[in-house]
């Protein structure tokens, strides 16, 4: 960039904005190729059944119909998953969910696929489905997996709770659930797959992590990594789903293997909404103490998170709710017991988030009734106990640098005095009022090791080129890339040509999840760049006969600032005989496991927080719940693109405000009854107000340039904020997600008096 | 999704006799207005027609136009435009705010009034496929199942609820619905146009296989008539209602001549209350009254295990919507 100019910090457009605007980004649906056949999976009508007989002579014979797979055509494991390889990518013997796949077939055209599909007869002896998680935890309930049903717990066991609760002063306790949510990105699932001449096999996915795919698909056809590669193409959201089940990546591999040619296999947003995996529905409890001046004394809680059929992440998302159930205080006794626990129901697996929105809205809930209780302002009394620096967690690790939590609680109480002269409506049965959640988010994945990779090649001309295998899944990581690259090597952007998401020429980074991009591969980034910079600093030092540190690369030059000297990069490289300069940077962040008996340890190097304000309408004889006013502050480090942090946050008020007031997988006997965005009911720009969104900044020394992520965190306290806004406006407190009008009437049915009508 | 022939008449007779032809030789055939509800029953294979009839090519089907003191509108008159029409907002007010409240802005461009009061149930379980009452087949998962979007009144065997907004509106209205059929053009007042699950479970309406819909006829506008249509629903846009209300009063001197309350998604037709609308005939209107008509309108509600909010909520509604049409003073 221009001497003074700056490229971090900066609002920026993303690279591929204009692509996009433009329709020209190519997504897995725009490709074809030739020769292609259509690939489309035989699905379980019945969420637990027997598999008695498949009957594919009919399909096979139809005209048209180059292939039908079952598990046995399948040549090498039949079984994937990122954590247990529990979930069959055809299943041979029983079912496990609505929608799980039995056979697979493929056809010259779609519609001919869609008839060979239906042509498949598969006899079931059905069975009767287990659907209730805590019922699942029973000895005799029948089991999902062989295994038994609880697929994982965890612990968290800090100080005492006895001694904590006997220090209260005032103890609250209450239950919720939270439902299954989708992520319902705009693109579904897809992939396309060709085998060339030697036997390689490529494949095209939208996907937030092609190195994993490359590994399942490997595994699946039973050849080495090296022959698997996966091109990421434009995708088109994730937030979790399309990161731990490769499916459609091997449905399109298998086919393009057995029949050699190429393969596409597309979700249609049914089989998207219905077999993909989910946010995990909780069963939760909690208890909370606090002294009467205010302070948290222990926090004792237990949760049930239904992963459905398959684990995918169940262990490592309960493990998440485990490690910040406590929330972003200082809690001296902390008890916390987490279990995964399979069910006949579409899996749940990663989603934005990660087990701790779910936790939020249970501790939030309960801080205010403490508050409450204490006859204490909400945001007064967290800010007695929020972490700060120095400030130990529940997991025992300490905090030294960039809690900003204090700060956007501070904000937050700003934005809450703006919004009170609206609490108004001129109507009875009209109340509003407005309700705070905090809540936090640690980067990255929470164990050790935990790497990101990225290359920079440095050109002579100044300009680079980064790879890099964290991908863009339209959270603008790319553009954030290209950002770090430029102001480490003084160029503008369009001077930095960013490649990610192919696996035969970009590092393993690891997902994009857990908001871990910037942080971890941003720092991969900078420091490959810093590196690159730094050998050719090194050459124009022996050149200049001086210091590498007294020297400036900027647009392609190094400059002797005192000396009013300098000299180009290319004149540089011609002298040494260098052609560029490549440069590889590793990152890993700072952590220790959690212990897996008390749940102690460091297990992310950083947190990002958030304080989000709500005010909402209820109308009391309907039921109704809107939202009307909304502000948004975290603490993101540093943003290195405001724009589009701004963008995330909205993104996440949006999300959240439709987890905690309309979304939700609606199941009759294990059965989806709603797999349609007609009756999914995702919230629409006339439900939302705008977000002020408030950027707290607390600089994490060991981010790049600061910076930490946002995500998760700002995903995390929207719907604690709202359910709480619904609380300060009637009075009731729902403890069952989503608040539609049933559940908010139901509430104001058992309501004690308001204290005073406002 | 099964492929079909679609046909391009250019007149209604013509349409008509497709349709005619297409059951003679035992074919099934869907008529398309906007598509915008065919269009997904098609690819959800809950209808599998041979041959789809697209309306759209015949022309002089849209519009709203004044005929002396009555308006006629084309069955393919788009929802957006009835809801932005300076006559139908001024004086036939709650089918212009009926229509503004369906669906979304989208929809509302691409489909019409014809489809609008046609389009099948939103049922879950219809829409899913089960084989329930309405897809054929004999039972209603809803008795038993999810039933909390489902109908207090006239359910059975079947507790779908008519998903149209424009409904219960044009029934307010006291509209007529002119139906093309072999023996030509009939009149049918909407009222009678639908018909409960007990008569023929597997349709919503009297219109036979052969029958369009042409034309809905508004008619005079009397004077002191105010109307509104109110909606309650789990989210701003694309969505059916949860309960709402058509409601259509004439005023005279401070009194109401004569009320017309007719309610949406609470039964398998836009539900009249006539016990209600004889509370206030005669009258003129308080909150004690409208909360009075509000009761009485709910009398007889027979809800399922999961659809009792309902109950309050519709209460709510219609005495909101009475009030709201007090006579300007
Ligand atoms: C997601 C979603 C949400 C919706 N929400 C609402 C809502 O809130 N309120 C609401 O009222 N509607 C709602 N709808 C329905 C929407 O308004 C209808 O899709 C639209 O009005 C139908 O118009 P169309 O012309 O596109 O109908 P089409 O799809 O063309 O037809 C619908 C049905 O009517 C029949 N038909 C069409 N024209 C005629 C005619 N002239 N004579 C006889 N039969 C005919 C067709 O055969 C078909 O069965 C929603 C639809 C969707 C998809």
């Amino acid at each position: 960039m221009a001497d003074n100019q700056k490229a971090v910090g900066v609002s920026v457009p993303r690279i591929e904005a204009r692509e996009k605007v433009l329709g020209r980004s190519v997504y897995v649906d725009d490709l074809r190729r030739e020769g292609m056949i259509w690939g489309k999976v035989v699905r379980s009508p019945h969420p637990r059944a027997r598999i008695v007989h498949v009957d594919v002579t009919e399909a096979r014979g139809l005209p048209g119909v180059v292939a039908v797979l079952t598990a046995a055509d399948v040549p090498g494991d039949r079984y994937v998953g990122p954590l247990v390889k529990d979930q069959p990518i055809l299943c041979s013997s029983s079912v496990r969910f609505e929608g799980d796949a039995v056979a697979l077939v493929a056809a010259t055209a779609e519609e001919v696929a869609e008839t060979a599909r239906d042509a498949v007869r598969v006899e079931y002896e059905i069975l009767e489905p287990v659907l209730d998680p805590i019922a699942a935890m029973s000895p005799e309930a029948p089991q999902v997996q062989a295994g038994g049903n609880v697929a994982s717990y965890s612990k968290l066991r800090r100080g005492d709770v006895e001694v904590g609760f006997r220090a209260a002063d005032v103890i609250v306790e209450d239950s919720f659930s939270t439902q299954m949510i989708d992520h319902a990105y705009l693109e579904p699932e897809g992939a396309v797959a060709e085998v060339d001449a030697e036997g390689k096999v490529t494949i095209w996915v939208c996907s937030q992590y092609p190195h994993y795919d490359r590994q399942e698909v490997a595994r699946v056809l039973g050849v080495s990594l090296a022959r698997v590669r996966v091109i990421q193409t434009t995708t088109g959201g994730g937030f979790g789903g399309k990161f731990g089940s490769p499916l459609v990546s091997c449905y399109a591999a298998l086919l393009a293997a057995r029949t050699g040619r190429p393969a596409k296999v597309l979700y249609t947003r049914e089989e998207s909404l219905r077999t993909t995996v989910k946010r995990h529905p909780y069963r939760i409890h909690y208890k909370v103490g606090a002294t009467r001046s205010g302070k948290l004394t222990a926090v004792e809680a237990r949760f049930v998170g239904d992963t459905g059929a398959y684990l995918v992440v169940g262990r490592a998302v309960v493990g998440k709710s485990t490690s910040h159930g406590a929330g972003p205080y200082e809690v001296p006794h902390v008890k916390m017991d987490g279990y995964a626990v399979y069910t006949n129901k579409a899996p749940a697996g990663a989603m934005r988030g990660y087990g701790v929105p779910q936790v939020a809205v249970a501790y939030e809930s309960l801080l205010d009734e403490l508050a409450r209780k204490l006859n204490l302002d909400p945001i007064e009394f967290r800010l007695k106990n929020v972490l700060r620096e120095g400030s130990q967690t529940a997991t025992g690790q300490t905090l030294l640098h960039s809690v900003g939590v204090a700060e956007t609680l501070e904000r937050a109480a700003d934005a809450r005095r703006e919004m009170t002269p609206h609490l108004k409506t001129g109507k009875p049965y009209l109340k509003r009022g407005i309700g705070v959640g905090v809540s936090w988010h640690g980067i990255g994945a929470a164990r050790s090791p935990s790497q990101a990779t990225a290359y920079v090649n440095l050109c002579g001309d100044g300009s680079a080129t980064v790879l890099c295998g964290s991908v863009d899944i339209g959270q603008g990581s790319n553009t954030l890339f290209s950002q770090i690259a430029a102001e480490e090597l003084g160029v503008p952007l369009d001077q930095i040509s960013v490649v990610t998401g192919d696996t035969l020429t970009t590092p393993d980074c690891e997902a994009t999840t857990a908001t871990r991009v910037t942080y971890l591969s941003g720092n991969a980034v900078r420091l490959a760049a810093e590196k690159a910079k730094g050998t050719a600093l090194e050459l124009a030092a022996k050149h200049f006969g001086c210091l590498p540190e007294h020297l400036i690369l900027a647009r392609g030059k190094v400059q002797v600032p005192d000396a009013a000297l300098e000299i180009s990069l290319t004149d540089l490289f011609k002298k040494h005989a260098v052609q560029q300069i490549s440069a590889l940077g590793v990152f890993s962040p700072d952590c220790t496991p959690l212990d897996p008996e008390t749940g102690q340890g460091s297990p992310h190097a950083t947190y990002g927080f958030g304080t989000h304000v709500a005010l909402v309408e209820v109308d009391q004889e309907t039921g109704a719940v809107r939202l009307v006013d909304y502000a948004a502050f975290n603490d993101v480090g540093k943003a290195i693109n405001p724009q589009a942090v701004e963008g995330q946050i909205e993104g996440a008020v949006a999300m959240g405000t439709g987890y905690a007031l309309s979304e939700g997988m609606i199941f009759d006997r294990g059965k989806i009854l709603n797999p349609s965005f007609a009756t999914y009911l995702l919230l629409t720009a006339a439900d939302l107000p705008p977000v002020r969104v408030g950027l707290v900044e607390a600089p994490e020394p060991t981010g790049p340039y600061g910076a930490k992520g946002v995500g998760e965190p700002s995903m995390n306290p929207v719907a604690a904020a709202v359910i709480n806004a619904i609380y300060d406006a009637v009075g009731v407190r729902i403890r069952e997600l989503p608040a539609v009008p049933e559940t908010v009437f139901a509430a104001l049915k058992t309501r004690q008096p308001l204290p005073a009508d406002r | 999704m099964k492929s079909f022939v679609n046909v391009n008449p250019k007149s209604l007779d013509e349409a008509v006799a497709v349709l005619d032809r297409a059951r003679a030789q035992g074919k099934k055939a869907a008529l398309a207005g906007g598509g915008s509800d065919l269009l997904g029953m098609l690819k959800d294979h809950l209808v599998q027609p041979d041959l789809v009839v697209n309306l759209k090519s015949i022309s002089g089907l849209e519009g709203v136009h004044r005929e002396g003191e009555r308006v006629r509108i084309g069955a393919l008159t788009t929802l957006d435009e009835i809801a932005r029409h300076p006559l139908l907002v001024e004086r036939y007010a709650a089918l212009a705010q009926a229509a503004g409240l369906a669906a979304s802005p989208q929809i509302r461009n691409v489909g019409t009034l014809g489809g609008n009061v046609n389009q099948r149930p939103w049922c879950h379980y219809f829409r899913q496929g089960f084989p329930c009452f309405k897809n054929g087949g004999k039972m209603c998962y809803a008795v038993a199942g999810e039933n909390q979007f489902h109908a207090l009144f006239g359910g059975g065997p079947a507790f779908i609820v008519h998903p149209s907004d424009t409904a219960p509106a044009l029934v307010a209205l006291e509209a007529e619905f002119k139906v093309m059929g072999p023996s030509g053009a009939k009149i049918i007042p909407a009222e009678k146009y639908f018909i409960l699950p007990r008569e023929d479970v597997l349709r919503e309406n009297v219109l036979g296989e052969n029958e369009i819909l042409a034309e809905v006829i508004l008619p005079a506008a009397p004077s002191g008539l105010r109307s509104t249509y109110l909606k309650i629903r789990d989210r701003q846009a694309w969505d059916h209602a949860i309960v709402s209300i058509g409601a259509a009063l004439e005023w005279e001197g401070g009194r109401c001549r004569k009320a017309r309350l007719v309610l949406g998604g609470v039964a398998p037709i836009p539900w009249r209350v006539p016990n209600a609308e004889r509370l206030l005939e005669g009258k003129s209107l308080g909150e004690a009254l409208a909360r009075q008509v509000a009761e009485a309108a709910l009398a007889g509600a027979q809800p399922l295990a999961k659809n009792g909010y309902k109950v309050p909520l519709a209460k709510a509604t219609v005495r909101r919507a009475v009030l709201s049409l007090l006579p300007a003073a």
